[in-house]
């Protein structure tokens, strides 16, 4: 693990809808963009 | 005149198209754009467009399946349609026209 933070959780948008093993994205500090992913359904 | 409506006018490749401005929200330069997986080979992923996560299309990709080649001209045109949002990825963002929208033909239905 390389580190921890607390961020706040945005959808992917209506678009996308939603995507496979993704809980949904947020937007680092220094503007890009992570994607979050949902470990759930990577081991269901 | 007052029907007169505004396109927006872009390339792909050689062929120029036109988009009703008012679904035009802005036209942005190419930036970073995130991946997301397990969705089709046209959507390239994700921008985040002023705090905005906004998925990203390869219009040419899309249309044409061939990948747009990115040039200085590359532009990704933002859209809004109701509540959805998008960025289409066009070789060039070239004019604003106002037309009498009289003056669009539909597609010949043999073509469709």
């Amino acid at each position: 693990m390389i580190g921890q933070k607390d961020v706040v959780l945005k959808s992917l948008g209506e678009y996308l809808g939603d995507v496979e093993f993704l809980s949904g994205a947020t937007i680092l500090g220094d503007g890009s963009v992570a994607l979050i992913v949902d470990p759930n359904s990577l081991i269901n | 005149m007052e029907n007169d409506m505004k396109l927006i006018v872009f390339r792909i490749k050689n062929e120029r198209y036109g988009v009703d401005l008012q679904q035009v929200r802005s036209i942005e330069r190419l930036q970073t754009i995130t991946m997301v997986p397990q969705t089709p080979n046209f959507i390239k992923g994700v921008i985040n467009l002023r705090g905005e996560i906004t998925p990203i299309i390869d219009l040419n990709e899309r249309l044409n399946r061939v990948k747009t080649s990115l040039t200085d001209e590359t532009r990704i045109l933002i859209i809004q349609i109701e509540n959805v949002q998008v960025g289409l990825i066009v070789d060039a963002a070239t004019d604003v026209l106002d037309i009498d929208p009289s003056q669009v033909e539909p597609v010949l239905s043999m073509i469709r």
